[in-house]
């Protein structure tokens, strides 16, 4: 389906999503990168730590002194919910609203993808998979981790 | 002994609350309220140098609460105007703090929504940047459905447990004239689970409603309270607990599930009282699963035991916890913020003895709570019957 371009269409058994980030200079970079497949997050040079959503002060610190890091975008599933009724018009439903425990520390809103809803399981390892989902938005959605990582409870 | 200056409410009011009240404004619906609170207090326009209530226009900022100088026809001697200080717990213990404190003799909280929601601008979510939520599919539904999925994973609280909630309050609103949903029902566990499914662990009978509708609270001086005409209700203690901004990151269920413990110690630490000793429960239901979580915040079961703790009737009129006998949100009314304030009218008129049929006997001490884990802060009060 079109979402605001006329000339894109999403790639075969991509997740439509109606409501596109509001990028801001803040969070530019993130938004750049994961237009190149790299999963970035902020990270203090105060205090060493990881955090996300990206904030004009480190939230572990306050320290103003933070920059921006390649990420491994691996996570396990903290939690989630499957969503049937869709929030806005355009989200196909159900999908699944996931909050991932990333590797580096910070827990974010995604999307689990390529994994049934009967084989979701708290504490499954993830990786991130990015989904473009209008012209040149690509989104970070989470998929079962390969090797031996599929479906493990917490 | 009671201080002279004891906050103490003296008056409210509700309008009608329906899916839609056809020909009303938000603006007149707040007026409705502002005027029957008044005079539910025996009092005049004129007596009230204290505003914290809503101002959605015409004219003048929107929800500046100055503008109530107008109607109250007299310069105000103390504000507030943020639409949650407008409303409800937060609302209420503010101004009881500004009455207690002298900054004002009288004081409304208040608020209303009518017409056409899009333009109202009354939704507290409408100016959120939500970049990393929103994109998901995250609304609020959701983010309290994510705390529920990890405690029913943690602890096995069942989907039936869940539902227990929802049934037994909206089958309290199933017989009050004033829900919204008055005669909707009554539900079983197997009605609920049977509903469409929202947002998994949520059934629509799960979730709140969003409808229409105004209310009111007054708020004066011990002191002042003995000429008025209403059995007078104190606010003995309350607590405020506010983890992060809501909605734009998501809600851990290992950092909620402290949330309100402070605010807990606080208010019934002030108000001398222990949870235990609590009449009638007033809690915030923008979701059942919150009623569980909120009995294990209080302290009044184990964390983790929720889910059994609300069985077998313990939230019904004549259960050791009656909870939310007018339906509370489920089933009573929500109106963006207004849910927050009655609430406190619930408990009020429970401390009054005037609700009849939902009536719990005696009624000495009502606890009251407003927003929940989705929502990442949480707001309670204890009233007393004087």
């Amino acid at each position: 389906m079109n979402t605001n371009d006329d000339e894109f269409a999403l790639a075969p058994g991509v997740m439509p999503t109606p409501t596109l980030p509001s990028i801001s200079t803040l969070t530019r970079p993130f938004w750049d990168a994961a237009a190149e497949g790299c999963y970035i997050l902020p990270r203090c040079n105060a205090c060493g730590r990881h955090f996300f959503r990206p904030e004009v002060a480190c939230p572990h610190c306050f320290a103003t002194d933070w920059a921006w890091v390649p990420a491994s975008g691996h996570g396990t599933l903290y939690s989630y919910s499957i969503v049937h009724k869709a929030p806005a018009p355009g989200f196909a439903v159900p999908l699944v609203l996931a909050v991932v425990e990333l590797a580096e520390g910070p827990c974010v809103w995604s999307n689990v993808v390529g994994c049934a809803h009967a084989d979701l399981r708290i504490g499954m390892a993830l990786q991130v998979r990015f989904e473009e989902v209008s012209r040149g938005v690509h989104l970070p959605r989470f998929e079962p981790r390969g090797g031996d990582g599929d479906a493990r409870p917490s | 002994m009671t201080h002279p200056r004891a906050a103490t409410i003296v008056g409210l009011y509700q309008t009608r609350q329906a899916r839609t009240l056809p020909g009303r404004t938000s603006q007149d619906i707040v007026i409705e309220a502002v005027k029957g609170a008044i005079a539910d207090a025996g009092l005049q326009p004129r007596d009230v140098d204290g505003a914290a209530i809503d101002w959605p226009g015409p004219g003048g900022a929107p929800r500046d609460a100055e503008n109530w100088a107008m109607y109250l026809q007299q310069p105000l001697a103390w504000v507030d105007s943020h639409h949650l200080d407008t409303a409800g717990v937060r609302g209420v213990l503010k101004a009881a703090a500004a009455v207690e404190a002298g900054l004002c003799d009288v004081a409304v909280v208040g608020s209303g929504r009518a017409g056409p929601f899009s333009t109202d601008g009354t939704s507290p979510g409408a100016n959120m940047n939500l970049e990393f939520a929103e994109p998901f599919g995250s609304f609020v539904m959701a983010q309290f459905a994510v705390v529920a999925m990890r405690h029913m994973h943690e602890f096995g609280t069942t989907p039936e447990q869940i539902a227990t909630v929802s049934a037994t309050i909206r089958n309290h609103g199933h017989v009050n004239p004033e829900a919204a949903m008055f005669g909707a029902g009554p539900y079983t566990v197997a009605d609920v689970l049977a509903s469409p499914m929202i947002a998994s662990p949520f059934h629509r009978l799960d979730c709140c409603l969003m409808n229409e509708g105004g209310c009111a609270l007054v708020i004066t001086t011990a002191e002042r309270a003995r000429d008025l005409p209403r059995h007078p209700v104190r606010v003995l203690g309350g607590g405020m607990e506010f983890f992060q901004g809501n909605y734009a990151n998501p809600p851990l269920y290992r950092q909620m599930r402290e949330l309100g413990r402070k605010a807990v110690a606080r208010a019934f630490g002030r108000a001398g009282v222990a949870p235990a000793d609590i009449d009638v429960f007033s809690l915030y239901d923008p979701v059942s699963f919150e009623i569980i979580r909120q009995f294990e915040m209080l302290g009044l079961c184990a964390e983790g035991e929720g889910g059994a703790f609300i069985e077998n009737g313990r939230l019904s009129l004549g259960g050791s916890c009656p909870t939310n006998l007018d339906g509370g949100m489920l089933a009573g009314s929500w109106t963006g913020t207004g849910q927050l304030t009655l609430k406190v009218i619930e408990g009020v008129r429970q401390l009054r003895r005037v609700n009849e049929h939902r009536q719990v006997p005696d009624a000495e001490l009502a606890l009251i709570s407003n927003a929940g884990s989705g929502a990442q802060h949480v707001e309670l009060m204890i009233l007393g019957r004087a």
